[in-house]
């Protein structure tokens, strides 16, 4: 393999290291110039003054060999990637789903409480006996996969969801001593989601924190209504979580959440309110409220979750 | 907001600029925050890749989200020595999203279709990606035997999905002038008439452009080994011809 010289011409001064680069770039700028590089190299075609200086350099500059290496491994990668792809093509950014975010955020969420859950379980079982509810558990796991099931990478999820909530509810109990299982509002809440879900007309809509972050799903037909999420640490003595429907302007209390361990949950049937049939723009919200607050107040305190309803 | 867990909210808590082995050192100490910030920085090529790979974005979601929570679960065995974060990732979904290509490609033959109407794999009408289904692999390759077998066709495949993916994240600006230059084999003089920008401006993007998919590429390194002696050879041939010019003077 030679390179064809003109002897006519004087010895060029050798290209340097910042030149070497540059020249390097602008063989960048063109798919075409690194194969024709490598054509006039295979001594296919003449030699360019300026590829001859640059390929002296190379030839000497490990550092520029491998840029040179690094460089033509991109170019023929992306030769290969956009082969046979129209010009005009649209190639735009494909935007992951917020949702995707918050679900897979709550995962990792409940596989920590979950894990937290488990440890504590672990340490005092050798010490403690405790009550399994495992009745009311397994239809809470039953609710949570169905709650999540329209969203195919929801399932996962849901399970996880579950694991997390026994896990935090058993650490719960283990920590406070209490061994009793959840109360009967929890069953007639998980009987209430159970017709909601096997309703043909049901709804479901996304429960979420204050920062945007997917905590849970309330679920609804035209005659139920119900909440349930994981997320809701127990109020301190003195205040309560109230639900509201919120729509044009004007909030109406509906209730107030009750607790089970980690699982905080609400439900509700037609005719504690008007219509179910929401409105474009109609909210549920949970908002923080002092326990002395009148029921018929609007709501003072911090929204700590909330669904749109009539999206 | 008192009561209600949120990563998010703890995100200040996390540099922005801790570097990836960092940011898993502390997600394998349960930090969800750092968790956070690392899906927030890689998400984007992930979904994109399988996407593009799989043809479906909620099969997409899928893969993503399993590779994330394999993050979470095994963070303690990422060697940051070993490789990228973005190219373990990747190399998780990509497993994930092979799998998920198979299983179509099994489904698809006990249904008795022609594992050929596979071998594109770029379109259908439950296909859901940005581009024309026959820009996935142009037609002469499609009678070549190395495409028709499926490993070939889901390496190729894959390598087309994450490159494709780094191009579509650049800035709009450059992803621009990157397509006309490669897709449509404009030079950079019709690329500045094409665009009617000056020709220094339309050179700058491109370097830039190129500058950041040589680093996205470099990050995952086996991406395009392939052994092609096309590639490689250039700079071994620079340094031949040298050898051989000093001789023959």
């Amino acid at each position: 393999m030679t390179m064809p010289t003109d002897p006519r011409q004087p010895d060029p001064q050798p290209m340097r290291h910042p030149e070497a680069h540059e020249r390097l770039a602008d063989l960048t700028l063109d798919p075409t110039s690194l194969d024709r590089l490598a054509r006039q190299l295979d001594g296919a075609a003449a030699i360019d003054p300026l590829d001859r200086l640059f390929v002296a350099h190379v030839a000497s500059c490990d550092a520029c060999r491998t840029e040179l290496q690094a460089a033509s491994r991109v170019t023929r990668g992306l030769e290969r990637a956009l082969a046979g792809l129209p010009a005009g093509a649209a190639t735009e950014p494909i935007e992951p789903p917020t949702s995707l975010r918050a679900a897979t955020l709550a995962a990792v969420h409940a596989e920590r409480v979950s894990a937290a859950g488990a440890a504590a379980a672990s340490t005092a079982a050798a010490s403690r006996r405790t009550a399994s509810p495992a009745g009311v558990i397994g239809r809470i796991v039953t609710a949570w996969q169905r709650l999540a099931a329209p969203a195919r990478f929801g399932g996962a999820i849901a399970a996880l969801l579950v694991v997390a909530v026994i896990g935090a509810a058993v650490g719960n109990r283990l920590g406070r001593g209490v061994t009793e299982p959840p109360g009967d509002s929890l069953v007639a809440t998980l009987a209430t989601l159970d017709r909601v879900l096997a309703a043909p007309d049901h709804r479901v809509a996304q429960l979420v924190s204050p920062a945007g972050t997917a905590v849970g799903s309330v679920a609804w037909t035209h005659h139920d209504f119900t909440v349930l999420t994981a997320s809701l640490a127990t109020p301190s003595s003195g205040q309560v979580y109230r639900c509201w429907l919120v729509w044009a302007g004007r909030a109406d209390l509906v209730g107030q959440m009750d607790f089970a361990g980690a699982v905080a949950y609400w439900t509700g049937a037609a005719g504690s309110w008007s219509d179910l049939t929401f409105q474009a723009g109609t909210r549920f919200e949970v908002t923080l409220e002092p326990l002395a607050a009148p029921s018929g107040s609007a709501p003072t305190g911090p929204i700590v979750l909330q669904a749109d309803l009539g999206a | 907001m008192s009561g209600v867990p949120d990563a998010s909210a703890d995100l200040d808590d996390v540099s922005a600029d801790l570097d990836d082995g960092g940011l898993v050192q502390r997600i394998a100490m349960g930090d969800e925050a750092a968790f956070a910030v690392a899906y927030d920085r890689h998400v984007s090529l992930l979904y994109g890749s399988i996407v593009r790979f799989l043809g479906d974005r909620e099969a997409a979601a899928e893969v993503v989200q399993d590779a994330f929570l394999s993050l979470w679960r095994r963070a303690a065995q990422f060697d940051p020595a070993a490789g990228s974060l973005s190219a373990w990732l990747l190399g998780i979904a990509r497993h994930r999203a092979i799998d998920r290509f198979r299983s179509d490609a099994r489904r698809a033959v006990s249904r008795s279709m022609p594992l050929s109407a596979l071998l594109p794999d770029d379109g259908g009408s439950s296909r859901d990606v940005d581009e024309p289904p026959a820009a996935w692999i142009v037609g002469h390759e499609r009678e070549s035997p190395a495409v028709r077998d499926p490993a070939a066709v889901s390496d190729r495949r894959w390598v087309q999905a994450v490159v494709r993916t780094m191009i579509a994240d650049l800035p709009e600006v450059e992803r621009s002038v990157v397509l006309l230059a490669y897709a449509g084999g404009l030079s950079q003089s019709e690329i500045a008439d094409h665009l009617g920008a000056p020709i220094g401006t339309v050179k700058s993007r491109t370097r830039r452009a190129f500058a950041r998919l040589r680093d996205g590429l470099a990050s995952v390194p086996n991406l395009l080994d392939d052994g092609d002696p096309g590639d490689a050879g250039l700079a071994a041939r620079s340094t031949a011809a040298q050898a051989s010019e000093a001789e023959s003077r």
